[in-house]
């Protein structure tokens, strides 16, 4: 019986505490899952709720799958549920600003990323793409944060989802759709204020 | 940007996924552990202290289904007395109370 099968176990025979272990041998796969879905300052406690929903679940574990990987679904589902909740709350949904089109600009025009591997460029790409994350659905930004940002493959989303492969193929592609959509109006807004 | 639209978004999204990977860890202390289980017992608390008193509400049912039975009965009785009798069904007892008249004296 492997740690996790046996910490299970005791938890649902009673053991609350051994459920401590899970957390702890755990935490910073779950960390950095939730890490990439949700803003900075909010990351502890969303992450916080995955093991407190984890622990409610518990009995609905069947041991198909990894424990991590079930661990996994349920990150990802509560970065969901985050944003379904959240959505535009937190990331100014307001114009970008002067730096942050004059990324953009640069990004749009450069013909490498050589450019962009600078600290400061860094950040304001991190920027501008939680301003432009800010204006999708929470559908589409968590697909697209998984299959284009942390280059997850379509089937391993739609498991993680518990969508259909179809589904994922079709929200990832409206979703960058939409996000070129934005950039262009953006950069047509910029173009349009820029003194001549 | 208009004539290369996807390769400019490719090459954005490449930049975006760059800057994603690199992101600051977030480190939690074994204080954040500890708020997961208290929660998780407080949550646990609460649901023993329900299950505790899941057997109140089936009793209430039946001490509610028991009364509705009784009262159906004691209707159906009345309705077949009152059938069967000119006298209201209430005359045994109204005869035993009556204690004759209330001032004798006058």
């Amino acid at each position: 019986m492997s740690d996790d099968a046996e910490s299970i176990d005791r938890v649902l025979r009673g053991d609350i505490d051994q459920f401590a272990d899970l957390i702890v041998r755990h935490r910073d796969h779950v960390l950095k899952i939730v890490q990439g879905h949700v803003p900075a300052d909010h990351v502890a406690e969303v992450a916080h709720d995955v093991f407190v929903r984890g622990y409610r679940s518990l009995a609905g574990y069947r041991g198909e799958v990894p424990f991590e990987h079930w661990l996994s679904r349920l990150a990802v589902r509560t970065c969901y549920d985050y944003w379904r909740t959240n959505q535009r709350a937190d990331v100014p949904v307001s114009a970008l600003t002067e730096d942050q089109a004059g990324w953009l600009d640069r990004a749009l025009a450069s013909e490498s990323d050589e450019q962009f591997r600078e600290q400061r460029d860094r950040q304001d790409a991190l920027e501008v793409l939680a301003w432009a994350l800010a204006q999708l659905s929470p559908e589409q930004r968590l697909v697209l944060t998984l299959v284009s940002l942390e280059g997850r493959s379509v089937r391993e989303v739609a498991d993680l989802l518990g969508w259909t492969v179809v589904n994922v193929k079709v929200r990832c592609h409206r979703a960058r759709q939409a996000l070129l959509a934005l950039f262009f109006q953006e950069w047509k807004r910029h173009e349009h204020e820029r003194p001549s | 940007m208009n004539a290369r639209p996807k390769k400019t978004l490719d090459k954005v999204e490449q930049v975006f996924a760059q800057a994603h990977r690199l992101r600051e860890r977030i480190v939690v202390g074994p204080d954040w552990v500890h708020g997961i289980m208290r929660e998780i017992r407080r949550g646990d608390a609460v649901q023993r202290g329900f299950s505790m008193l899941a057997w109140v509400e089936p009793l209430v049912w039946r001490v509610a289904g028991g009364a509705a039975l009784a009262a159906v009965l004691f209707a159906g009785s009345v309705l077949v007395y009152t059938s069967q009798h000119s006298s209201p069904v209430t005359a045994p007892w109204m005869e035993e109370l009556d204690t004759g008249t209330p001032f004798p004296d006058e």
